[in-house]
C-alpha cells in the first residue's frame, strides 16, 4: 500500500455465510476412490500396487520419484480395481489408482503413534514430514518437507489461516474443531525450523474462531526451544481483503516488513504454512496414519445446499455434490462455472466426475458470472489493485506487439495469477488471463 | 455434468465502466445546468438561449456522427432492413460516450461561436479524434480538446474571440493587453471591474459557456472523487503546480497573492483540470505517470499563456501532453510498489524542471 501504488488488494463479497455457520457433513463411505498419480505438475511415480491387490487405509500405493519424494496412500480399505487415465483437476487427463472400498476401514499405520512431541528432534520432524508425504493443503500442494530444506535462519513460523478467497471455509472449520492440533502442529513446525516465534494469522471477522484460538493459545504459552528460549505464540488478526493470504501481503500486514521481490519468505526468516497442513501433520504423528481424509467446502449459488464435507481423499466430486443435495433446480451448466479452489485462483473445471485431491480445499459452482466486455478505459484499476504492483494493462499491450524488452521492464514474470486485476476491471476484461498468457510467452522466450 | 472452460478469476466487482461514464455525465450535466442558471441571472435570456443552442447542437451532432459512422461501418454484419441497421448503431454509440465529449466541448466554447463552427468542431472531436482511432478507449488525443483546437484554428477569430454576446473575457483582456505582466494597479483594478473574486467564482464572467460555473466544477470534482471515477492527484497536482509557478512569477512581478488566484480562475484552466486532464483514456495509466503528466501540463499551459498570442491555452496543452503519454507510461513502467523514495525524487525533479522552464522562458522572452 502506498501513495504511488494504490491499495494493492481488492475487497470482495466473501460469501462465507453459505457454509461457515453449518456443521461439517460427513461422506466417508465412497464405493470407490481414485488417487491421482499426479503431484503439482509431475506425473513421475513408482507404483507399488497392482490391480487385484488388497490395501488398507494408510497403505503406501505410489511414490513420486523425480525431484520430490512424495508418497501416496490409500484412503480406504479394499481392493485395487484399476489403474487408468481419468480427468484431473488440472484439466489434463492423468493416471489414477482406483480402489474399491470394502467398508471395513482397516488401518495400516505408517509408524508408531508419538505420545509426546517434545521427545522429537529437529531432524525427526522433517523426516516424518517426508515419510508421510505431507503437502500444502490450500491449493498448490507443495511438498511440506521441501520447505525445511532451504532453512537457515528462521525466526518466525506463520500459519496462514486467512482463507482470503470468498466462499471457502474449510480451513476455518478445521481450526474450529482442532484448535489443539493446530497449536501442536505449529510447535512441530517451530521445532523443525529452529524458529523462536509462532504466529497464527486469521481473518479478523471470524470472531468465534478468534475466541477459541485465543483461549487455546494460553495453554501453549509455556514451551521452550532446544536452546531453552521461551517460544512466543501469538494469534494475529488481519483484514478481510484479497489476496491477504498471499504470503508477501500477509507478512507485510502481520510482521510489518517487505522483502526483495525476487526472494522467498524463508530468505526473510519466515516460514509460512497453511493451518490445515499443520493440523493434519499433528494428527498424523498422533495416530501414525498418513492423511486420508480432509474437509472440503462445496459452495456457490449453483448448489442446492452448500456444505463443508469431510471426505476421503480421492472421493469422486459428483458423489459428494449429489450427497449434499445436488445442483439447484433448473441448473444449466452453460450458464454456470465449476471451480476447483476459490473464485479468484481456482481453476475452471469442465466436469464434476473428478477425484478430490488432498491439496484442494473447495469446489464451487457459480452461476450468472458472465458480463459484457467493454472497451478499456485505461483507468488504472488493475494497476492499483495488483498485489505485486505490476501493470497488467501495459503488460497486455506489450505482449500484443511482442516487445520483450518492455515486458522485462514491466516485471511480467512476477505475476502471481491472483486474479485481482480482472476482479477490479470495470470493463470486465479478462486482464488476469491476458497477463498470465503474457507471462508464459515471456518465460518461454527469455 | 460437463461445463465449458472459463479462465480464472470467476468473480468480478460490480463497479462498471458504464457507471463511471454515467457519473462523469451527471457531473457534466450539473455543471451545464449551473452555468445556464448563472448566465440567466447575470446576463439575461438571450445569452442563455444562445448557450443552450450551442450545447444542444454539440450533443445532437455528436450522436449523429456516431450513428452515421456505425451505419457505414458495420463490420460485415448483415441486416434485413434499414431500421434494423439503424438499431444496431444504438449500443455502439452508447459505448462511445458521445455526450461527455459534446458537453466538455460545448462548455469550453465561447458563447459567440457560430453554429456552423460548433458543428465542425463536434464532428472533428467525435469522428477524427475518437472514431478514427477505433472508438472510445482507442483515442490518443482528448476528443474535446481536438474539437476545440481544430475549430479554433480553422475558424480562428470567430471561435476564440468573443462577440457581442460575450463581451471581453477576462482572459482575452489580460492576455491580449498585458500578456499577463500585470501590476497591482492594473490587476486589482481589473478584478474590481468584475466585482472581486467572489462574483468571478460565482458567475459574473463572460467567456466560455462553462465559465460561469466554476463553483459547480469544484462541486463536480468533489462528487467525482467521492464516487472514485477520477484520480484526484491529477487536478490537485496540476493546480498546485500552476499556483507554485504563478506564485513565484508574482514575486518577480512584485504583485500580491491575487495573481496566482486570478490564474487559476481564468479561462478553461479549472474546467480543463477537472474534466480534460483526468480523462483516463488519454492520460498515463499509473499514478506516478499521472503526477508527471499534471506537472508538465501545468508547465505547458503557463508557457503558452505567458508567451503566445493564443488565449485558450488549456486545450493546446492537453493535446501537447497527450503526445507524451506513451513515453511517460514507458518510463514509469517499473513495479509500482518498489522504491517510493525514487518515485518521489523523480516527481520533485519534474516539479523543479517545470518551474525553471516556465519562468526561465517567460522572463527571458520578457
Amino acid at each position: 500500500m502506498g501513495f504511488f501504488s494504490g491499495p494493492n488488494q481488492v475487497i470482495a463479497d466473501n460469501a462465507k455465510e453459505l457454509t461457515g455457520s453449518k456443521p461439517i457433513m460427513e461422506y466417508l463411505k465412497p464405493k470407490t476412490v481414485a488417487i491421482p498419480l499426479k503431484h503439482m505438475k509431475s506425473e513421475a511415480f513408482d507404483v507399488h500396487v497392482e490391480v487385484g491387490d488388497d490395501v488398507k487405509i494408510g497403505t503406501k500405493i505410489a511414490t513420486r520419484n523425480d525431484n520430490f519424494t512424495v508418497p501416496l496412500f490409500s484412503s480406504v480399505s479394499g481392493k485395487v480395481i484399476a489403474i487408468e487415465k481419468r480427468d484431473h483437476v488440472t484439466l489434463k487427463k492423468a493416471n489414477h489408482i482406483i480402489i474399491e472400498n470394502n467398508f471395513l476401514d482397516e488401518k495400516e499405520p505408517l509408524f508408531e503413534p508419538i505420545a509426546d512431541f517434545r521427545t522429537l528432534s529437529r531432524d525427526d520432524v522433517v523426516n516424518y514430514l517426508k515419510l508421510d508425504g505431507h503437502q500444502g493443503m490450500s491449493g498448490d500442494g507443495y511438498a511440506t518437507y521441501a520447505k525445511f530444506e532451504k532453512v537457515r535462519h528462521v525466526r518466525t513460523v506463520m500459519l496462514n489461516g486467512v482463507e482470503c478467497e470468498p466462499y471457502i471455509t474449510a480451513d476455518e472449520a478445521s481450526m474450529m474443531n482442532n484448535a489443539d492440533l493446530l497449536f501442536e502442529g505449529l510447535l512441530l513446525f517451530i521445532k523443525g525450523s529452529g524458529a523462536k516465534e509462532g504466529i497464527i494469522a486469521i481473518d479478523r471477522n471470524r470472531t468465534d474462531l478468534a475466541k477459541i484460538l485465543n483461549e487455546t493459545a494460553k495453554k501453549y504459552s509455556d514451551h521452550y526451544t532446544d536452546q531453552n528460549i521461551k517460544i512466543k505464540i501469538q494469534v494475529s488478526f488481519v483484514p478481510d481483503t484479497y489476496p491477504m493470504g498471499w504470503e508477501r501481503t500477509l507478512i507485510e500486514e502481520v510482521l510489518g516488513f517487505t522483502y526483495d521481490i525476487n526472494k522467498y519468505p524463508v530468505d526473510a526468516g519466515v516460514l509460512v504454512f497453511n493451518t490445515t497442513t499443520a493440523i493434519e501433520f499433528a494428527r498424523t504423528l498422533k495416530t501414525g496414519l498418513p492423511l486420508y481424509e480432509r474437509v472440503v467446502t462445496l459452495s456457490g449459488e449453483g448448489l442446492a445446499n452448500p456444505q463443508n464435507v469431510r471426505v476421503r481423499i480421492g472421493t469422486i466430486l459428483k458423489e459428494v455434490i449429489d450427497e449434499t443435495g445436488g445442483y439447484i433446480e433448473g441448473f444449466d451448466p452453460k450458464n454456470a462455472r465449476l471451480i476447483a479452489g476459490g473464485p479468484f485462483m481456482g481453476s475452471g473445471i469442465i466436469t464434476d466426475e473428478l477425484s478430490i485431491p488432498a491439496a484442494t480445499g473447495a469446489f464451487l459452482s457459480l452461476v450468472n458470472t458472465e458480463k459484457e466486455v467493454l472497451p478499456c478505459l485505461r483507468c488504472g484499476s488493475c494497476i492499483e489493485h495488483c498485489p505485486v504492483g505490476i501493470q497488467p494493462v501495459q503488460i497486455a499491450a506489450a505482449h500484443k506487439i511482442r516487445d520483450l524488452d518492455f515486458m522485462e521492464k514491466l516485471g511480467t514474470d512476477r505475476c502471481i495469477e491472483c486474479g485481482a486485476c480482472t476482479f477490479a476491471c470495470p470493463s470486465f476484461i479478462e486482464v488476469a488471463d491476458s497477463t498470465s498468457k503474457a507471462k508464459n510467452f515471456y518465460l518461454s522466450r527469455k | 455434468m460437463r461445463f465449458a472452460y472459463k479462465p480464472s478469476p470467476h468473480i468480478k466487482a460490480r463497479v462498471s465502466t458504464k457507471d463511471i461514464l454515467n457519473t462523469v455525465l451527471i457531473a457534466l450535466i450539473f455543471v451545464t445546468a449551473w452555468s445556464l442558471v448563472a448566465q440567466f441571472i447575470n446576463f439575461g435570456t438571450d445569452y442563455v438561449l444562445r448557450s443552450a443552442l450551442i450545447i444542444a447542437v454539440a450533443c445532437v451532432v455528436a450522436i449523429l456522427t456516431n450513428v452515421v459512422f456505425y451505419l457505414v461501418k458495420t463490420d460485415g454484419q448483415k441486416f434485413s432492413s434499414f431500421v434494423e441497421r439503424l438499431k444496431s448503431t444504438v449500443p455502439k454509440t452508447k459505448k462511445g460516450a458521445p455526450l461527455i465529449t459534446a458537453l466538455i466541448l460545448a462548455l469550453s466554447l465561447p458563447v459567440g461561436t457560430p453554429i456552423y463552427a460548433v458543428i465542425i468542431a463536434t464532428i472533428f472531436a467525435e469522428f477524427f479524434a475518437k472514431l478514427l482511432f477505433g472508438g472510445f478507449g482507442g483515442n490518443v488525443f482528448n476528443p474535446a480538446a481536438v474539437g476545440l483546437v481544430v475549430g479554433g484554428i480553422t475558424f480562428g477569430s470567430q471561435v476564440i474571440l468573443p462577440d457581442v454576446y460575450a463581451g471581453a473575457t477576462p482572459l482575452a483582456t489580460i492576455s491580449g493587453l498585458y500578456g499577463w505582466r500585470l501590476t497591482d494597479a492594473t490587476g486589482l483594478g481589473f478584478i474590481a471591474g468584475y466585482g472581486g473574486f467572489i462574483p468571478m467564482l460565482f458567475g459574473a464572467v463572460r467567456g466560455s459557456i462553462g465559465d460561469p460555473a466554476r463553483v459547480a466544477v469544484l462541486i463536480a470534482l468533489v462528487f467525482m472523487i467521492y464516487k472514485r471515477v477520477l484520480d484526484w492527484v491529477v487536478p490537485a497536482v496540476y493546480i498546485a503546480t500552476v499556483v507554485a509557478i504563478t506564485g513565484l512569477f508574482s514575486l518577480y512581478l512584485g504583485v500580491g497573492i491575487w495573481y496566482p488566484t486570478l490564474h487559476v480562475l481564468s479561462g478553461g484552466l479549472l474546467f480543463g483540470a477537472v474534466f480534460m486532464a483526468t480523462d483516463p483514456v488519454t492520460t498515463p495509466v499509473n499514478r506516478q505517470g499521472r503526477i508527471l503528466f499534471a506537472i508538465f501540463l501545468a508547465m505547458v499551459t503557463l508557457v503558452i499563456r505567458f508567451n503566445s498570442s493564443h488565449t485558450e491555452s488549456m486545450a493546446f496543452s492537453i493535446l501537447i501532453m497527450n503526445m507524451f503519454v506513451p513515453l511517460i507510461d514507458r518510463k514509469t513502467a517499473n513495479i509500482t510498489k518498489e522504491s517510493t523514495t525514487m518515485k518521489a525524487v523523480g516527481v520533485c525533479i519534474a516539479f523543479v524542471i517545470a518551474i525553471s522552464v516556465t519562468l526561465g522562458l517567460t522572463i527571458t522572452l520578457g
